[in-house]
């Protein structure tokens, strides 16, 4: 809190000089708030935004009216701005004039349609502009979010400023389901408007053009009786069938059912005028969403899945791909789309088509010829591209092609920042990382109109300072990251500020091992779930956030809690941040790798043996491995048991001593031959090897009468087989019975390193009740099969 | 939009259609199969078989054969056809997994192959596959009804956990795992166990979003807090 004060000091002083205008002073107001008579109800919202955060700012009272005061007077929305483009503002204080304005709609205030759909708001822009310089900022959403200096005496300098942003299209992911989505949503907001405003105010762009994705669905030709009436129109897919829901590109009807619509929809038909009985309107426009953009109509196929990969395979597609040869289809949908583009563009000047560089039209088109009036957008993984040179590379080219047919202003860059977040692929992990998306807004600047970034993560907490950074940085790419991030850092965490940072450096610099070390290994698996997602997060949470590391994540949190001080704002952020990102990460962690980490913990020293047998000395020397009740919760064990290991430099030899009060009454079959299938019915052991890189799994059953067989396993499926070089002896005695087992080493398949053992005994003698006994704790009566819970054996250094 | 992202970067130029032959030919035995005509059915998923190209349609095509030959009461053989396709190189872990869960919940009512259905699922557990799924599911499921049916009710308690952990499992799922650890636990005279689990397992009942019938776990309940 004191840093902060120092600073506001050092801001004020220096902002003190002659030509300085005067806002409030010792905490009284030096201003008023001039607007039109008849302001728009956008000018009348700017001031209201205006006098609210001058008041939390001052202390003092800035009436907003329609004349002007004795002193400075702020104007908002007076200059004529009819020249300005989308987001241009000017910002003008001369004496006791400040003048605020630019472009404004007409339309009422309405945060959703503001935020997603309303681009004319500059004279809101400017005042955002004027309340920024003064040290404002809205860190996150909602009202513990906004960050407001106290200043009892405010002054400004005199300044002309006239701004328009240098990409017109800047929009993150965050809207209408922001509540449904994060469970910590309300931890920021009370309702989803205030994400909305916090969008504007950090000047997110409207939803642009080429809104949405594979507008072929939204025109729902499957519904439609014309359509349904015409097989040979929609798609044959590979197996013969035809699917209404995708179209034959080549077919006269396809074509003319969205030359039609595209047609109508200018032309302002309604959809039922076009022959779409089934389609209702979206918002204000007669057509459903996507089709509401005044200027542009989307014409883009349905996406693609497993089992059908949307494209026609009927005679006349099949011809048409003989004689244009092409990767995919693009030869084939871009006639169409371009040929009615350009039937648009001479009847309705202005007017575009928009589609998506997407499968199947991947390529740029070589035997058509794109129409002027055509806007794309292109999607690209995003920021963490970066972390490969070939990846980015390969974007830039990609950006470079595509951009040689397009004015920048008509195309756009879909990104995403999902990978942890989409299909719950890594739970309790971020990908964090302002900095990469700092050089990547550099990177694609000189290309396109802006970027789309779909930030995505469970939890919100994880997500807003990648939100903000991206945010701040397109509004103006001439910000500097470190910049932003040291005074996010300071203003959201305050006294805290330090090991918050370092805790955010650490996820940054953690993604980026993740990336190159780990999910760079199997690329095509990102995202699905199963197999590799279990694989992935097993291998992340040992290998980066490992128990080292989270117990500094924890130290950090600490750290952060102790300096954030109860009462104040920084302590609802730190306990926000403990809860629904370290906690989560910790709750989360453990949920994958408590087992593991308790496994790793199980191991069995094996001192080496000098010569080919061991000798009794060595024997004595070497630890004992006691067994346990295997049985959960059972009673404990009537009859004990222990093992001890000696290994050679090529066979493992096992030696285990088997009290039994009961010797005579073995129930051990004297018929069974070494190999037999139901050794294992017998009074026996059995041992199980697991070798963690050849997968190669034993498992050896020994009975009280020299009798053993073993099996294998295969991908699947065991096996018998006897193991080749196994020797048993095994001998009965006094109250107890012994085996001593010796196993080629070279039979298990193991590197020394990787081998996973658990002995354990069936008990079976006449008169009580059988009696099962493991080494490892885990392996318990039920999970003897599984080697996720045996131990590993260590072997001793070979001495060379 | 979320799809795309998958789309585009990782399975472009992805050729995993269904063939023409395979989907007609499923289809039909299908059909013959719901007819009780298993002859025909068999012959029918033999050549569907040869004509499936992956790992899904593959298993899909097993199955169909396994219980048309079944259907024929060809029991034996049935089997053995299964346990020679589960090494097929083609079929994912996941799918062999499934077809061994298959096989062996057509041996738990069977006297006397307990045994073998233990066997089978001890090699399905270590066929990884999605844990959330319904096949990892099945595996630990089964083997605690044969536990149970042993009275092995603490070995019914360890299988159970693994199945327990999972919070992506379906709740219907996680329902019944808990109803059935909590049983166990009752069985083996831990009352405070056996409520807590009956508890969760309510929590989870009521959790299912289709119409699911819980009432078994809250008379559970009622009896143990009488
Ligand atoms: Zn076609």
């Amino acid at each position: 809190m004191k840093r902060l004060i120092l600073y506001l000091a050092a801001l004020t002083s220096l902002a003190v000089s002659a030509a300085d205008i005067t806002l409030a002073e010792n905490g009284t107001a030096k201003a008023v708030i001039v607007i039109p008579e008849k302001a728009r109800p956008i000018v009348q919202f700017a001031a209201r935004e205006l006098s609210d955060h001058l008041k939390a700012m001052t202390g003092a009272e800035f009436p907003v009216g329609v004349k002007p005061g004795p002193d400075v007077n702020i104007y908002l929305g007076f200059g004529n701005a009819n020249s300005f483009a989308t987001d241009e503002y000017v910002i003008s204080a001369r004496g006791t004039r400040i003048d605020i304005y630019g472009k404004d709609t007409e339309k009422p205030v309405d945060l959703f349609d503001y935020y997603y759909d309303n681009p004319d708001k500059g004279t809101l822009r400017g005042v955002y502009n004027f309340l920024d310089s003064l040290g404002i900022r809205w860190l996150a959403p909602g009202k513990d979010g906004v960050s407001i200096p106290e200043c009892k005496n405010l002054r400004i300098p005199e300044q002309e400023i006239r701004f328009k942003p240098y990409f017109s299209y800047r929009k993150n992911s965050d809207g209408y389901d922001f509540m449904t989505v994060h469970p910590d949503a309300r931890g920021y907001v009370d309702s989803v408007k205030e994400v909305y405003l916090w969008g504007i105010r950090n000047h997110a762009a409207v939803r642009y053009s080429v809104v949405e994705c594979h507008s072929e669905r939204h025109l729902k030709l499957f519904e439609n009786p014309e359509w349904l009436a015409h097989p040979e129109a929609q798609q044959l897919m590979k197996n013969g069938k035809r699917n209404p829901h995708y179209s034959c590109w080549t077919d006269p009807l396809t074509k003319e059912i969205w030359r039609r619509a595209a047609n109508g929809y200018f032309s302002g038909k309604t959809p039922q005028e076009c022959g779409f009985l089934n389609l209702k309107g979206y918002l204000g426009s007669k057509w459903p969403f996507p089709f509401f953009k005044p200027d542009e109509f989307m014409i883009d196929p349905m996406d693609h899945y497993t089992g059908n990969d949307g494209r026609c395979y009927c005679e006349r597609c099949e011809e048409f791909r003989k004689q244009h040869p092409c990767k995919d289809d693009t030869e084939i949908i871009w006639r169409v789309i371009a040929d009615i583009a350009k039937e648009i563009g001479e009847k309705y000047p202005g007017k575009y088509i928009s589609t998506l560089i997407y499968p199947p039209k991947m390529q740029i088109p070589q035997t058509v010829e794109i129409p002027k009036n055509v806007r794309v957008r292109i999607s690209l993984r995003g920021p963490s591209n970066l972390i490969f040179p070939h990846k980015i590379a390969r974007d830039i080219e990609s950006l470079q092609q595509w951009g040689k047919y397009f004015k920048p202003e008509d195309f756009q860059v879909s990104s995403f920042q999902c990978t942890c977040g989409f299909g719950g692929f890594l739970p309790g992990m971020l990908d964090s990382y302002p900095h990469l998306i700092a050089r990547y807004i550099q990177t694609v600047k000189p290309y396109c109109a802006g970027i789309f970034v779909e930030t995505l993560n469970l939890t919100h907490t994880a997500r807003n300072l990648d939100v903000y950074i991206f945010l701040r940085l397109m509004w103006n790419p001439e910000r500097d990251v470190e910049k932003e991030l040291k005074e996010y850092f300071r203003l959201y965490y305050g006294p805290a500020a330090a090991p918050a940072r370092e805790m955010f450096r650490k996820f940054e610099d953690n993604w980026i091992r993740i990336e190159r070390e780990i999910l760079s290994e199997k690329e095509t698996a990102i995202g699905l779930t199963g197999e590799s997602a279990e694989y992935f997060r097993k291998k992340i949470w040992s290998q980066v956030y490992d128990t080292a590391e989270m117990k500094e994540i924890e130290s950090l949190m600490q750290k952060i809690l102790k300096l954030s001080p109860e009462g104040t704002v920084y302590a609802k952020r730190a306990r926000l941040l403990q809860k629904y990102l370290v906690q989560w990460m910790q709750d989360e962690r453990s949920f994958v790798m408590e087992k593991e980490e308790r496994r790793q913990q199980l191991k069995l020293s094996v001192p080496k043996a000098a010569g080919s047998a061991p000798s009794e000395e060595e024997w004595t020397k070497a630890p004992e491995y006691k067994l346990i009740s295997s049985q959960k919760m059972g009673p404990g064990l009537k009859a004990a048991g222990s093992f001890r290991l000696l290994a050679s430099d090529d066979m493992l030899f096992i030696r285990a001593e088997l009290t039994e009060p009961k010797m005579d009454e073995s129930k051990t079959d004297p018929g069974h031959l070494s190999g037999n299938h139901d050794v294992w019915k017998d009074n026996c052991v059995e041992l199980f090897f697991y070798a963690e890189k050849s997968k190669k799994f034993w498992q050896v059953i020994v009975n009280d009468n020299n009798v053993w067989s073993s099996q294998t396993r295969g991908r699947v499926l065991n096996r018998w087989e006897q193991m080749a070089g196994l020797q048993v002896k095994t001998e009965r005695g006094e109250g107890k019975w012994i085996a001593e087992i010796t196993i080629p080493l070279n039979a298990l398949e193991t590197d020394g390193t990787d081998l996973r053992f658990n002995f354990t005994r069936e008990r079976n003698v006449k008169g009580v009740a059988q009696e099962c006994s493991t080494w490892s704790p885990l392996a318990m009566s039920g999970g003897w099969h599984s080697p996720d819970n045996y131990g590993t054996l260590i072997f001793e250094v070979k001495k060379h | 939009m979320k799809r795309m992202w998958i789309a585009t970067f990782f399975i472009l130029g992805n050729s995993l259609f269904a063939e023409a032959d395979f989907e007609r030919l499923n289809m039909e035995a299908g059909q013959a199969a719901e007819a009780k005509n298993f002859v025909t059915a068999e012959a029918k998923y033999a050549e569907a078989l040869a004509s499936a190209s992956d790992s899904k349609t593959k298993t899909q095509a097993i199955l169909g054969k396994f219980k048309a030959m079944r259907g024929q009461k060809r029991i034996k053989e049935a089997e053995e056809f299964l346990l020679s396709r589960v090494e097929d190189p083609d079929i994912q872990l996941q799918d062999a997994r499934q077809l061994l869960n298959t096989l062996a919940e057509t041996m738990l009512w069977q006297k006397g192959r307990e045994d073998c259905a233990m066997g089978i699922l001890q090699q399905a557990q270590n066929c990884e596959c999605p844990k959330s799924g319904n096949v990892f599911y099945q595996t630990f499921y089964i083997m605690a009804i044969l536990y149970r049916n042993r009275a092995q009710y603490s070995a019914e308690i360890v299988v159970l956990e693994n199945v327990l952990q999972v919070r992506e499992q379906h709740p219907a799922n996680l329902c019944t795992a808990h109803y059935m650890t909590g049983a166990a636990y009752e069985k083996l005279g831990n009352s405070e166990e056996a409520l807590a689990h009956y508890r969760t397992a309510l929590k989870f009942g009521k959790r299912v979003k289709y119409k699911y019938d819980y009432t078994k776990v809250e008379k559970a309940i009622e009896r143990m807090c009488k």
